[in-house]
C-alpha cells in the first residue's frame, strides 16, 4: 500500500502544474523568509484562496511557502545581522561577523547547502515515520516537554558565555516577559494594566525584531558605513566569491550538519516545544561538542552557520508529523498550514495515513524538492545578494526600517506592536552597547510559556512520578552526558593551553625582564579608595539592573494577589532575579571591574566619527524611528510610510528626488495592493482620522 | 552602484508582489443571491431582543465589500469557519460583493469586537465580526470591560448544535460508571482553558461533587485527545461524535463513556444497541442520583448549555444601516441553511446548525433574566477572577 501510494505521489508531483506550483511556492517562501515577518503574511494570502483548489497543487504550493522560509531568512541574518523570521536568530551570531569580514558569499553558500541537507533529513523522517507516526508522537507528553524545557534553559547558560551573570539576569527578564498576560489555568490577568493588547502576552515577533534587528539598524545609522566596511572593488569581489569554500565546509562538517538536522526533526515532532527553539539547541549543542567551539564561536565561525541552518530546515519534516496525523501544529506556520488543509476539505488525523496517504507522500516529496529548488535559487543569486552588505546605510535604512515595522505590525495589527518593537529596540541597543547578551532574553521568552504550561500539566498528571518515566530518564541521561562531555572537552582544551603557556613561559624566562617595584602602602590604599569611589558611581549597567529589578518587584508584589498556580513561576523568577542582581552588585563592589570578555552576541560596529558626530547620528536614529511610529499613530500607515521613505532617502540618502518618490510609490503600492487588498489587513484608525475620515486609513 | 542596488531591491519586492498576484489571479473567484428579515437588537442591560424593523428595503451589495473580522489568528477553527462561510456569503448576497476575511486576534475576540464598533460606518464596506460565545456569556454573567452587547446586532451562529459532549475514561482505568465511582479518588481531566464549554460544564459537575481534577493547559481539542490517548490524563470530555471519527479506537474498547450533556452521540447509541454502556445518561441525572443535585441546579445547567451550544457568533455593529443589517441577516440564514454550506462543514468535520440572531437573542435574554440563584450556579462554572 505504501509503495503504491508512493508511486501515485511521484506521478502527481512529476506533472508540470505541480512543479510550477512548487517553484512558485518556493520563490515566495524564500522571499518572505528574506523579508522580516516570515511566511505568515503570504500564507494568509494562500489561505484566502484555498477553498476549491486541487489539493495536489495547493499542498506543494503551501509546502514550498512554509518549508523554504528558513532558507530565505539566512540572507538578512548574514548580511544585515537581522533575523528574517523567528528561526534566523542563532545564525546571526557568526553569520554577521563573517559578512563583516567580507565572507558573506561563503557564509550564505554554506547555509544554503546545510539547509538543503536539513530539509532532506526532515522529509526522510516524515517518510519513514508514516507507519509508526502515532506511537512516536504519543511517546512524548507533558513530563517530557517540561524536562526538555528545563534542559533547554541550560542553553541560556551556554549563550551567556563570557557574561554568565548578565546572561542569567537577562534570562530572568525574559521569563518575566513570558509571564505577562492571561493565565489560562486560573483565568488570572497578570501585569496587563487593563490593556487588552497585553491579554495574550507580549507578542514574540516585535520582541525579536526589537531586540535583534533594531539595534543593527541603529548601529547602521550611527556607524554610517556599509555593513562590510568601506567599499572596495576587491572586497566586493571577495565577498561574492567563496561559494565553493562555503559548500566545502558543509561536506567537511557533515556530521555536525546531520546531528543538527536530527535535533531539528526531534524538536519539530514535539508540538509543544516550537520550531524556533531548534536553532538555539543546535547552536548550543554545536558549541559544546565541536572542537574549539567554546573559543571560536562568536568570531565568525562557519560551523555556527551550519548548525542552526540545518536544524531550521529539518524542523518542518518533523512538525508535519503531529500536524498531519494529530491536527496539532507546532508553530504559527504549521497552524496556518493546518487551517489550509481543512479549508481544502481534508481532515488531519488517521485519514492522512489511509485514504489520503498519496497526498501525505506528495507532501514529503514536495519537501525535498522545494528545499532543492530554494538552495539552487539562492546559490545562483548569492553573488548579487551579497552586494546588499556594500550599500550605503542611508539608502538601506528607510527601506529596512519600514519592512521591519510592517513585520512587527503583523503580530496583532496594532500600533502597540510598533511601540513594543521600539521599546525592545532600545533595550537591545543598550544591551548590545554595554555587553549584555541578548539571546538569553529571547530563549527565556520562548521557554517561559513552555515550562510553565507543561509543569502545570505534568505536576498534576504525574506528580513526582514524572521523573521515573523512561523517556524523561533518557532525556536527562543525554543532557547529563552532553554536560559531562563538555566538561571533559573543556579540560582537554585547558590542559593543552596550559602546556602551551608553559612552553611560552620557558621562552619568556630566557628574556631578561626588569623587576617591578611594589607600590608604597599608602599609594595602594589610595588606589583602592579611588577604585571603590569609581564603582559606586551610577553606571549604564545600573540602568539594566534597575529595569530588571523594577520588573521583578512588579511581578513579585502583584503575585500575592494571584492564585498560587498563576503566581509560582513569576514569583520564583522574581526571587531569582533579586538574588542574581545582589550577586552582581556584590561582585561589582568587592572586585575591580574586569575587562569585558567576548560575549555570545554581536557587538557595535567600529566607527571613526567624533563623539559629537556619533551623538548626532544617535539622535537621528532615535528621532526618525520614534517619529515614524508617532506618525503612524497620528496619521496612519498610508501617509507616514511614503513620507518617511521619500524624506529619508532624499535628505539623508542624498538620492535624486525622483528615486525617492519611486521608492515611496513602491511602498504605497505594497500597502495598497498587498496588505489592504490581498491580505485584508484591518488598519488601526489613526488619531487624526476624526479630521480626515477614511482618507488616512485608505478605506 | 547604489542606484543599481536600490533597483535590485525594488525588483525583489516587485517579484514578490508579482508571485502573490499570480497566485491570487490563479485562484480567485466570486458569485451571488439574498433578501432581508427582522434582526435582533441588543437592549439595555446587556441583552438582545429582535428589532421592530419596518419592512426593510432590498439592498444591492454590488460595489461594496464585506469584511468578516475574525477574533483569532489565521489557520484555527474560527478562521477556517469564516473563510468557508465567506465563500458562500459572497454567492448569496445580492450583487456578489467582495467578501474578505481579516484576522484581529487577541483577548478572546474582544479586540476584534471592539475594532468594528470603533470604526466609523462606511457606505462602501459592511463589517461583520466573528466572536466567541463565551465573550457574550461573560458579559451577561459578570460584565466585560470594553464590551457592550448594545453595540452589536447578532446575526446568529452557524454552529449551533445541542451538545453531544460525553465524558469518557480509559477502559483500563474504569470499564463502567460504577467502577469509575468505586475508584474513590479524583481523576485527571484534560482541559484547554477555564472558560470554554468543556471546562465550564466540567466545573458544574465538580461543584456538584464529581471526582474530577481539571488539568488545564492543552492547546485544543486535538491536543486533549492526544493527551488522553497517551495516557497522560484519565478522563476527557471530548468524546463527541466528530472526535470519535478521528480516534476510532475509542469506540472499540479504548474508552468507556460515562455520561453526556444534552444528546447522545451516534457512537454511544450504536454501542448501546449492541448491549454496551447501558449506564450512559445525562450528567444532570447522574449528578442527581449520586450527589443529590437539586432540580434548580440541573435546570441552571440546562439553561447554560442551551446558550453554550454555539461557540462562533457572527455579529454586526448595531450602528450599521437597518436595511443592510436586515439583508445581511437574511443572507446569513440562507447560507447556514443551505445544503452546500452544510455539506462543506460536514466534509471538514466542523459543527453546523443554524440559530438566528433572534433565537440566540432570546436564549441570551433568558440567561440574563434568570433568577439570582440560577445565575449564581452558572457563575460558579466560571473562574472567580
Amino acid at each position: 500500500m505504501m509503495f503504491e501510494a508512493a508511486g501515485a505521489a511521484l506521478s502527481h508531483i512529476a506533472t508540470w502544474q505541480v512543479l510550477l506550483a512548487l517553484l512558485g511556492g518556493t520563490i515566495v517562501g524564500v522571499m518572505s523568509g528574506a523579508l522580516p515577518g516570515g511566511a505568515v503574511p503570504t500564507l494568509v494570502v494562500l489561505l484566502g484562496f484555498a477553498y476549491g483548489m486541487d489539493p495536489f497543487i495547493a499542498l506543494p504550493l503551501a509546502i514550498g511557502m512554509v518549508a523554504t522560509v528558513p532558507t530565505g531568512d539566512t540572507l538578512p541574518a548574514v548580511l544585515l545581522g537581522m533575523p528574517g523570521s523567528t528561526s534566523g536568530q542563532a545564525t546571526i551570531l557568526d553569520g554577521y561577523p563573517l559578512s563583516q569580514q567580507g565572507r558573506a558569499g561563503e557564509a550564505l553558500a554554506a547555509a544554503y547547502l546545510a539547509s538543503l541537507l536539513g530539509g532532506i533529513v526532515g522529509a526522510a523522517f516524515l517518510f519513514v515515520t508514516i507507519p509508526v507516526a502515532r506511537p512516536v508522537v504519543n511517546t512524548f507528553g507533558a513530563a517530557e516537554f517540561f524536562i526538555l524545557g528545563m534542559v533547554a534553559i541550560a542553553v541560556v547558560g551556554v549563550v551567556s558565555s563570557g557574561a554568565v551573570l548578565r546572561g542569567l539576569i537577562a534570562g530572568t527578564l525574559g521569563l518575566l516577559i513570558a509571564s505577562v498576560g492571561y493565565d489560562q489555568n486560573t483565568g488570572t490577568s497578570r501585569i496587563t494594566f487593563g490593556v487588552n493588547y497585553l491579554w495574550d502576552g507580549i507578542p514574540i515577533v516585535p520582541v525579536v525584531i526589537g531586540l535583534f534587528a533594531l539595534p543593527e539598524f541603529f548601529d547602521l545609522i550611527v556607524a554610517d558605513q556599509p555593513i562590510a566596511g568601506k567599499t572596495s572593488q576587491a572586497k566586493l569581489k571577495e565577498a561574492m566569491s567563496g561559494r565553493r569554500t562555503g559548500m566545502t565546509s558543509v561536506l567537511r562538517n557533515w556530521s555536525l550538519v546531520l546531528r543538527s538536522s536530527a535535533l531539528g526533526v526531534f524538536v519539530g515532532v514535539l508540538p509543544g516545544i516550537g520550531g524556533s527553539l531548534a536553532q538555539w539547541l543546535a547552536y548550543a549543542s554545536a558549541r559544546q561538542t565541536v572542537r574549539g567551539g567554546t573559543e571560536r564561536f562568536g568570531t565568525g565561525d562557519i560551523r555556527v552557520v551550519l548548525a542552526p541552518e540545518s536544524a531550521n530546515n529539518a524542523v518542518d519534516g518533523g512538525s508535519l508529523v503531529p500536524t498531519l496525523f494529530f491536527g496539532v501544529p507546532g508553530s504559527v506556520g504549521m497552524a496556518i498550514f493546518l487551517g489550509f488543509l481543512v479549508v481544502l476539505g481534508l481532515q488531519p488525523g488517521p485519514s492522512m495515513l489511509h485514504e489520503h496517504l498519496d497526498l501525505t507522500l506528495t507532501i514529503a516529496f514536495a519537501l525535498v524538492l522545494c528545499n532543492a529548488m530554494a538552495t539552487a535559487l539562492m546559490l545562483v543569486f548569492t553573488p548579487q545578494l551579497t552586494k546588499v552588505a556594500f550599500v550605503r546605510p542611508n539608502v538601506l535604512v528607510p527601506i529596512v526600517f519600514v519592512v521591519l515595522a510592517m513585520a512587527a505590525f503583523q503580530a496583532k495589527f496594532s500600533v502597540l506592536d510598533l511601540v513594543v518593537m521600539l521599546a525592545f529596540g532600545g533595550l537591545g541597543f543598550f544591551m548590545k552597547s554595554y555587553g549584555w547578551p541578548r539571546p538569553p532574553i529571547i530563549i527565556a521568552v520562548i521557554l517561559g510559556g513552555i515550562i510553565e504550561r507543561f509543569y502545570a500539566i505534568a505536576a498534576k498528571t504525574y506528580g513526582l512520578g514524572m521523573f521515573t518515566r523512561i523517556p524523561v530518564l533518557v532525556i536527562i541521561a543525554i543532557a547529563v552526558g552532553m554536560g559531562l562531555y563538555t566538561v571533559w572537552m573543556q579540560r582537554q582544551v585547558a590542559r593543552s593551553k596550559a602546556e602551551q603557556d608553559a612552553e611560552m613561559a620557558v621562552l619568556a624566562h630566557q628574556e631578561a625582564t626588569p623587576v617591578q617595584e611594589e607600590p608604597a602602602p599608602e599609594t595602594k590604599v589610595e588606589a583602592v579608595k579611588q577604585g571603590l569611589d569609581r564603582r559606586l558611581r551610577p553606571t549604564a549597567n545600573g540602568l539594566m539592573l534597575g529595569l530588571v529589578a523594577v520588573a521583578a518587584l512588579l511581578f513579585f508584589f502583584n503575585s500575592f494577589d494571584w492564585p498560587w498556580v498563576a503566581a509560582r513561576l513569576p514569583r520564583l523568577v522574581s526571587i531569582a532575579a533579586f538574588g542574581l542582581i545582589g550577586i552582581y552588585l556584590v561582585r561589582h563592589l568587592i572586585s575591580p571591574p574586569a575587562a569585558r570578555g567576548r560575549i555570545m552576541d554581536i557587538g557595535r560596529s567600529a566607527t571613526d566619527a567624533s563623539p559629537e558626530e556619533v551623538r548626532r547620528r544617535t539622535y537621528k536614529a532615535i528621532g526618525t524611528t520614534v517619529g515614524f511610529v508617532a506618525g503612524i499613530w497620528l496619521i496612519g500607515f498610508q501617509i507616514t510610510v511614503p513620507v518617511y521613505i521619500a524624506g529619508y532617502l532624499y535628505f539623508f540618502g542624498k538620492v535624486r528626488w525622483w528615486v525617492a518618490v519611486l521608492w515611496a510609490a513602491a511602498f504605497v503600492a505594497l500597502l495598497h495592493f498587498f496588505f489592504t487588498n490581498v491580505i485584508n489587513i484591518v488598519w488601526p484608525v489613526p488619531v487624526l482620522d476624526a479630521v480626515l475620515p477614511g482618507i488616512l486609513t485608505g478605506q | 552602484m547604489t542606484k543599481f542596488l536600490s533597483s535590485a531591491r525594488v525588483a525583489l519586492m516587485v517579484g514578490l508582489l508579482a508571485v502573490v498576484a499570480l497566485i491570487a489571479a490563479a485562484c480567485g473567484g466570486a458569485d451571488p443571491t439574498a433578501t432581508p428579515t427582522a434582526t435582533p437588537k441588543p437592549a439595555d442591560g446587556g441583552s438582545t431582543e429582535p428589532a421592530a424593523t419596518p419592512t426593510p428595503k432590498p439592498v444591492d451589495f454590488a460595489g461594496k465589500s464585506v469584511r468578516i473580522t475574525v477574533g483569532f489568528a489565521p489557520g484555527g477553527g474560527f478562521d477556517t469557519f469564516a473563510r468557508v462561510f465567506a465563500v458562500h456569503l459572497q454567492k448569496t448576497l445580492p450583487g456578489n460583493p467582495k467578501v474578505v476575511v481579516s484576522n484581529l486576534p487577541g483577548a478572546n475576540t474582544l479586540i476584534a469586537a471592539k475594532s468594528v464598533v470603533d470604526k466609523p460606518v462606511s457606505d462602501n464596506q459592511v463589517d461583520i465580526v466573528l466572536i466567541i460565545s463565551t465573550l457574550i456569556q461573560s458579559e451577561v454573567l459578570t460584565g466585560v470591560d470594553d464590551f457592550d452587547l448594545k453595540d452589536f446586532t447578532i446575526l446568529g451562529a452557524p454552529d449551533y448544535t445541542p451538545s453531544d459532549q460525553v465524558w469518557c475514561t480509559r477502559t483500563s482505568v474504569a470499564d463502567s460508571l460504577d467502577a469509575f465511582f468505586a475508584l474513590g479518588r479524583k481523576l485527571t481531566l484534560a482541559q484547554i482553558g477555564a472558560i470554554d464549554i468543556y471546562a465550564t460544564s466540567s466545573k458544574w459537575t465538580i461543584n456538584e461533587g464529581m471526582p474530577f481534577d481539571q488539568v488545564f493547559g492543552y492547546t485544543g481539542t486535538s491536543d486533549m485527545n492526544a493527551a488522553f490517548n497517551r495516557g497522560e490524563v484519565e478522563v476527557t470530555a471530548t468524546c463527541r461524535q466528530s472526535e470519535v471519527l478521528l480516534n476510532p479506537e475509542w469506540a472499540t474498547g479504548y474508552a468507556t463513556p460515562l455520561f453526556y450533556t444534552t444528546v447522545l452521540p451516534q457512537w454511544v447509541t450504536d454501542g448501546q444497541a449492541q448491549g454496551k454502556w447501558g449506564w450512559v445518561k445525562p450528567v444532570t441525572e447522574v449528578a442527581q442520583e449520586r450527589f443529590g443535585t437539586t432540580a434548580a441546579s440541573a435546570a441552571a445547567f440546562d439553561t447554560y448549555m442551551k446558550v453554550a451550544a454555539t461557540s462562533r457568533v457572527f455579529a454586526m455593529p448595531s450602528k450599521t444601516d437597518d436595511d443592510v443589517k436586515a439583508a445581511m441577516q437574511q443572507a446569513f440564514n440562507d447560507v447556514v441553511g443551505s445544503e452546500a454550506f452544510v455539506a462543506d462543514m460536514v466534509q471538514r468535520g466542523l459543527d453546523v446548525g443554524l440559530i438566528t440572531g433572534a433565537e440566540l437573542g432570546e436564549l441570551i435574554n433568558g440567561l440574563a433574566n434568570s433568577d439570582a440563584a440560577t445565575l449564581d450556579i452558572i457563575r460558579a462554572m466560571f473562574p472567580e477572577s
